[in-house]
């Protein structure tokens, strides 16, 4: 939890002052996360959104290749936030990446058989916003609704940095361990 | 899950790829796509869908994605002469015939302009003179040509020799342009031994996919040869200062191209053998009220190949928060619901009517649309979560 509200603290320092309206900033900044074949590796957020209130609907990551399989925290309703001025909602939302309390925009499976390199990609965010909370209890969905659909991105990259040996390399070498060792009694 | 499966290539496709028939770069009347950079990301400018990569002058250019057409930027770059962005000419660029296209968005440009606005830049090794392959705007281009200009060809002893040049000698921005800030889509092709459509001149300009009616024509051929380590930069400024440029999927062919109709679809390389299309589902619209709500589904067709007879195959509505109800979809009364073919790079939508009768205005819901086409050989889905009535 500290950790998470250090991370929070110095994405805050590092916002730019003439930062736009809506605002998806991945965390490490760059988008490039780094892991073995078999690894769950992730992204921390900061959201920002001060005109209106914003709900994060999806999240996923898209790359021509894929070696592994991506899982949407962010939008997860356990993890609902409004992002938005008041009435419940804070301007700014962030959350480090952690994949057993399930927090940051989501988490990545690198495939056991993923080849070392990097993937290229991008983290593709889509929300709603609405001119009046969804906290407020005013709220009508129905008539407070602004848009639907809309897309917030991010350059995203993932190093696949070694690949693991398959069993059946670690299977044979221990049988040619044990074949020598045998020959090696016989002599 | 979210995505695409696509089925494994056909027999007769893999057979026709073993042949050779199969090429990775569009064949078409048009010839090669011999650079393709979406400009989308500083790893998709490293590593171009098609061609060399290209290098990115520090600073100088923020790349986007071209859906939404509005963050791959050239910044001011004033009077520094500082290319943003570079290719390898020789690799990119044919001497003998081509066509260079791009889209490009000015900005805090005065629409009397009597500075030279070059987005596309020819740049020789140094010591060599920087001539040619320019297009842009300018109150002279050097030889005599202004407006909207374009040249060609490698100059070998003057400024203006060794290059054809071709320009509107006229007007300004918006006479030219109409809205001067809005994107439109630039061309220049070219023939050193002329276009036969174009009575044997040998260089024209297409703007937003049109031809650009030319008043003047320089030619002093044969055009000398394009030296090793030129490069092809994006873009260049000379005094003015405050104004940007920003330009978006830059493609080369080693062709004449004169039918410019695609210029919407981001992929050039079109639809190859075995190819399908690559859909993606969003709800982009709600309306009405609560027991008629009408929620719109749009799905997009983001690649080169035609979707066809794509369909919405259902929509799955569970409730996540606020008490429970049982929203009812009136319409259409069954799944799937037909939206017919998607052009390359296009969107269609279908409406589905939902009864939210009893539903709290707190209530929160998961969709699932799962989503087909060319008869089921495309599947998808699409999840989308804290979605309000």
């Amino acid at each position: 939890m500290i950790k998470q509200l250090i991370l929070l603290a110095s994405l805050l320092c590092i916002l730019p002052s003439s930062q736009a309206a809506t605002s998806l900033q991945l965390e490490p900044t760059n988008g490039l996360i780094e892991g073995d074949a078999g690894d769950t590796v992730g992204w921390g957020f900061l959201l920002t959104n001060t005109q209106n209130y914003l709900v994060v609907t999806g999240a996923e990551f898209q790359s021509s290749t894929s070696p592994g399989i991506f899982t949407d925290f962010i939008s997860a309703p356990e993890n609902f936030f409004v992002v938005g001025p008041g009435f419940g909602a804070s301007t700014v939302w962030g959350q480090t990446f952690d994949a057993a309390s399930q927090t940051g925009v989501g988490s990545f499976k690198i495939a056991d058989n993923a080849a070392q390199g990097t993937v290229f990609g991008q983290i593709v965010l889509t929300y709603d916003l609405f001119t009046r909370s969804p906290f407020n209890p005013l709220f009508d969905p129905d008539t407070d609704t602004l848009s639907n659909g809309n897309v917030l991105t991010a350059n995203a990259s993932i190093n696949i940095t070694t690949v693991p040996l398959p069993a059946a390399a670690w299977l044979f070498g221990a049988a040619l361990a044990g074949l020598g060792f045998i020959g090696q009694r016989r002599i | 899950m979210n995505g695409i499966k696509r089925k494994t290539l056909s027999a007769i496709a893999c057979l026709l790829a073993l042949l050779g028939l199969f090429s990775p770069a569009a064949q078409a009347e048009t010839g090669n796509v011999v650079l393709w950079n979406k400009l989308g990301s500083d790893a998709e400018i490293a590593n171009s869908e098609v061609g060399p990569g290209g290098q990115k002058t520090a600073g100088h250019f923020a790349p986007g994605p071209f859906a939404n057409f509005g963050q791959s930027f050239v910044n001011d770059v004033g009077n520094s002469n500082v290319f943003a962005l570079t290719f390898p000419a020789t690799s990119v660029v044919s001497k003998s015939k081509g066509t260079i296209e791009f889209w490009a968005k000015l900005s805090n440009f005065p629409s009397n302009f009597f500075d030279a606005v070059t987005m596309i830049f020819y740049v020789p090794p140094p010591s060599l003179p920087v001539f040619h392959w320019r297009m842009g705007f300018g109150s002279n281009n050097g030889c005599g040509g202004f407006g909207f200009y374009g040249t060609v060809g490698v100059a070998t002893n003057s400024f203006c020799s060794g290059l054809v040049d071709t320009a509107t000698q006229s007007g300004t921005l918006d006479s030219i342009l109409g809205d001067r800030s809005a994107w439109h889509h630039y061309a220049m092709v070219w023939n050193e031994t002329g276009i036969a459509q174009f009575g044997g001149r040998k260089l024209y300009l297409y703007l937003d996919g049109n031809l650009v009616t030319t008043q003047r024509y320089h030619d002093a051929s044969p055009w000398g040869a394009i030296p090793d380590g030129s490069r092809l930069a994006l873009a260049y400024f000379y005094n003015i200062s405050g104004a940007s440029v920003a330009i978006d999927n830059l493609i080369v062919w080693d062709d004449v191209k004169t039918d410019f109709s695609d210029r919407f679809i981001e992929n050039p390389v079109g639809c190859g053998v075995g190819d399908l299309p690559e859909l993606f589902a969003s709800i982009t619209a709600k309306s009405g009220t609560q027991t008629e709500r009408q929620w719109t589904i749009t799905l997009s067709n983001k690649s080169g190949c035609i979707a066809e007879n794509t369909q919405i195959d259902g929509l799955t509505l569970t409730q996540t928060s606020g008490a429970a109800c049982n929203p009812v979809i009136t319409s259409p009364l069954s799944f799937p619901l037909g939206v017919g073919n998607i052009q390359a790079g296009a969107k269609v939508s279908g409406t589905t009517t939902i009864n939210f009768s009893g539903c709290p205005n707190s209530a929160r819901f998961k969709a699932v649309i799962p989503f087909s086409s060319n008869n089921g050989e495309v599947t998808g889905s699409k999840t989308l979560t804290n979605q309000f009535r």
